[in-house]
């Protein structure tokens, strides 16, 4: 049977109070950050999850996209995002489901002042009364490709 | 006799002596002290939005740009100006960082000046120039300040 496509389904994830939305067709899975082994980790990455078939790298990120060798505290899931050959995750403080036409939240186009090369963000909405930051899966699992390259 | 075409314009302190104008129609509003939200992975000179009327603006910081490098100034007036990338395209909104309040004034076609060549704001970013209190004054063109075309010279600068 063929999957359901939702376009305003999306997955929420806190890094240190700032808010990032991502597709939920590009999240292969939720966790916990108790589930991920330190040792081995390679380049950038801060350990493994080991699960549905694959080893995953794990990244901390900070809320500018850099690369924090230290996981934060408040850090307790990783989402592991859809990527060849296997899924990449990123650790969060939160993460929730949300769906954008519920929640009457209207995406807007990162204006072409803001684009800069590489960045992950795509667009921009409001979100509690903040700026959340919207980015496609593959444009995130680029730039942690980025960052294995750097550090092989 | 031909008759003088008076207009009026906003002479914008953009800090720094960097100053310009824009047609009256083409500055909307101005916000003393908006709330500011940083947008990482962006340029310098345009890392931040704001929020207006339920949009989200970027806010170009024009002394930024011109320095090439992040210049943090102590007043925050933020501009919201009007541009449209032609008439028959929708209108659009962005703020632009001024150090000061934008002053009123009438420019006649006598006041016509060349663009000096000291001056950051070059065609096609300056689309006309005049004569005010002893100063050669810009004429900027917002679209084209927020168009994809500018944006993307700035990257192969930078």
């Amino acid at each position: 049977m063929a999957e359901i496509h939702n376009p305003h389904l999306y997955v929420l994830f806190v890094l240190d109070g700032n808010s990032f939305f991502v597709p939920q067709d590009d999240v292969d899975s939720v966790e916990i950050i108790a589930d991920v082994q330190k040792e081995n980790a390679p380049g950038g990455a801060i350990g493994w999850f080991f699960g549905h078939g694959d080893e995953s790298p794990v990244f901390c990120l900070a809320e500018n996209f850099s690369l924090l060798s230290d996981v934060p505290k408040k850090r307790e899931y990783l989402i592991l995002l859809k990527a060849e050959p296997q899924p990449l995750g990123i650790t969060c403080d939160e993460v929730e489901n949300i769906n954008l036409n519920k929640e009457h939240l209207d995406l807007q186009e990162l204006p072409f002042a803001m684009k800069k090369p590489g960045s992950p963000i795509s667009q921009l909405l409001i979100y509690q009364e903040k700026i959340a930051y919207v980015c496609k899966g593959s444009a995130l699992v680029k730039h942690l490709q980025s960052f294995m390259e750097q550090n092989q | 006799m031909e008759e003088t075409k008076t207009s009026r314009a906003w002479l914008l302190d953009f800090g720094r002596n960097l100053q310009a104008a824009c047609g009256h129609h083409e500055m909307w509003q101005v916000l003393i002290s908006p709330t500011l939200f940083s947008v990482p992975y962006t340029p310098f000179y345009c890392d931040s939005v704001l929020i207006f009327q339920d949009n989200i603006l970027p806010v170009l910081d024009i002394v930024s740009l011109f320095e090439g490098q992040k210049i943090v100034q102590e007043n925050r007036v933020i501009g919201i100006a009007i541009y449209q990338e032609n008439p028959n395209e929708p209108i659009h909104y962005a703020g632009v960082q001024l150090a000061d309040m934008p002053r009123s004034i009438f420019v006649t076609d006598d006041q016509f000046c060349e663009l000096s060549a000291d001056q950051p704001f070059q065609e096609p970013l300056a689309i006309s120039c005049f004569s005010h209190e002893n100063q050669a004054i810009p004429i900027l063109d917002f679209a084209y300040l927020f168009l994809e075309e500018f944006n993307t010279l700035q990257h192969q600068r930078i």
